[in-house]
């Protein structure tokens, strides 16, 4: 499993890390320019400021957008093209589980969301602060953060895990969205034509399904949450168990729909 | 033992039958040839074999074994299609098959490459399709596998690469292993094949020893398959 994920992380690595610096390049760049102040000295040079922090947003703005979006195309590219495209007569005649293949890939596109997620949020940091003062409130910010959680520290037991339960429910959600595409792109993949829009119809079909059985399952249950919400951090959190399991549910069920395709359904052209 | 088993196998596309009942024993030490013509299951019964596919009916073996993850690592499979990634330079699918097959030989896969002037700094991307499949070829040739499933090696190639590949696969391929090599350009491969299956429409139609169909009805494969496959 590290081997499979050591060469996806290395497949899309390049693309990803080129994005992340010129994206870090530029919010340096618009750091320059727009802590400069306009109308001190000469027109010209005030014109050159505007000129250049116009140029240094768009860019910004783009290079935000692409890196979004390859994270997301590249998620579903690896997934198409290593296991369903020709490299798929490479991967499926390894001797390695057919599960691992797919969850090595779903590991890797959740590193890659979550590195992306970094780097937009970092650059946000480095366009309207200095270096000295990210690293300063960073620093600062985990410190506390490490102190809440130590014995003796300001969060209670429920607070703890109410923090745990967030982080798990995030992470839940991305591995839902990744594992809900390739469930998606198998589906599509047991039609003869039309293969792209199969996926597209299976990938609507599974978020439809997953609305209609989290409202039932709410509806149902409401009387059993009512005491739990009011009775607060504590019932959160038996709320947001709640949600995890089926985070937890939806997520096995995607891989287990893909995992079935891959192993017994499989047809590479 | 026989190395790769088939007991009634039939595999079908939704109403196709790509195989049909089919019954076939390959052993160790043989060089097979699967000769058939365009569609009558040379590259199904493959798949099958390296487990891409899973049968609709019946059951095929691999050493003894059903295709998985353990017989995947006995099996030396080269398809039809370039299956390299182009983000990969020659060292980086050296040292995938290093880490994947236990049975990977690099220092005859590097020498094989050497001897072509493939460098291991070359990226896949630029090659030619001609020395992609070469380089594959090489690194499914340089595997210490037991059985080897070549689909169609020369297909699409000229005679000098044909001439080429067929002389990796002899010259490399271990003797106690089989080969499968499914193929309709049966004029080049027949010198070098101890058997033959012959398929047609998904059924066996012939399995003998290349020796016997010589010695006993006086022909060469070539003569003998444009006989049973007429059109």
């Amino acid at each position: 499993m590290l081997k499979l994920i050591k060469y996806e992380l290395r497949a899309t690595a390049r693309p990803l890390l080129s994005l992340y610096i010129m994206l870090l390049l530029i919010s340096v760049f618009n750091h320059f320019f727009w802590t400069r102040e306009v109308g001190s000295t000469n027109e010209t040079i005030d014109f050159l400021i505007s000129l250049f922090g116009i140029i240094g947003s768009v860019l910004f703005a783009f290079l935000i957008s692409a890196v979004l979006a390859l994270t997301v195309a590249l998620m579903i590219q690896r997934f198409y093209r290593n296991l369903l495209g020709d490299e798929g007569y490479l991967m499926f005649t390894l001797p390695v589980p057919t599960w691992k293949l797919i969850a090595s890939k779903a590991v890797v596109s959740a590193v890659w969301v979550i590195a992306s997620f970094i780097a937009v949020a970092l650059a946000g940091m480095m366009v309207s602060m200095s270096m000295q003062d990210i690293f300063h409130s960073a620093g600062a910010g985990l410190l506390e953060l490490f102190a809440a959680f130590l014995p003796g520290g300001t969060l209670s037991p429920a607070e703890k895990l109410f923090s745990f339960q967030v982080l798990l429910t995030f992470v839940l959600l991305l591995f839902d969205v990744i594992l809900a595409v390739y469930a998606s792109i198998a589906i599509g993949h047991l039609w003869q034509r039309h293969r792209i829009l199969g996926a597209f119809l299976a990938f609507n079909g599974i978020w439809i399904l997953a609305v209609v059985i989290l409202v039932n399952v709410l509806y149902h249950l409401i009387g059993v949450m009512k005491p739990w919400v009011d009775d607060g951090v504590s019932g959160i959190n038996g709320l947001l168990s709640l949600v995890n399991c089926m985070g937890l549910i939806g997520a096995a069920a995607c891989f287990f729909v893909t995992l079935r395709i891959l192993s017994r359904k499989l047809n590479l052209e | 033992m026989a190395i790769l088993e088939c007991k009634a196998l039939t595999k079908r596309y939704s109403t196709k039958e790509a195989l049909a009942s089919v019954d076939l024993k390959v052993e160790p030490g043989r060089i097979v040839g699967l000769l058939g013509p365009n569609g009558s299951g040379k590259t199904t019964l493959i798949k099958l074999a390296s487990g891409l596919l899973t049968p609709t009916l019946g059951q095929i073996l691999v050493d003894g074994r059903v295709p998985g993850p353990a017989t995947k690592a006995l099996v030396s499979y080269l398809p039809e299609r370039t299956y390299l990634s182009d983000w990969m330079k020659v060292k980086d699918v050296i040292d995938f098959f290093a880490d994947f097959y236990a049975d990977f030989d690099r220092v005859k896969a590097l020498e094989m490459l050497a001897r072509l002037e493939i460098g291991t700094g070359d990226r896949l991307k630029t090659m030619s399709k001609g020395t992609r499949e070469k380089v594959q070829l090489i690194l499914v040739m340089s595997r210490a596998a037991k059985l080897y499933l070549l689909d169609e090696p020369i297909g699409g190639v000229d005679p000098a690469a044909r001439d080429y590949i067929l002389e990796t696969i002899i010259g490399n391929y271990c003797e106690d292993a089989a080969v499968m090599i499914s193929t309709h350009l049966i004029s080049d491969v027949e010198k070098v094949l101890d058997d033959v299956i012959f398929i047609a429409s998904g059924r066996i139609a012939l399995t003998s020893s290349v020796d016997d169909i010589r010695e006993e009805q006086g022909k060469s494969v070539d003569t003998l398959f444009r006989e049973v496959f007429k059109c």
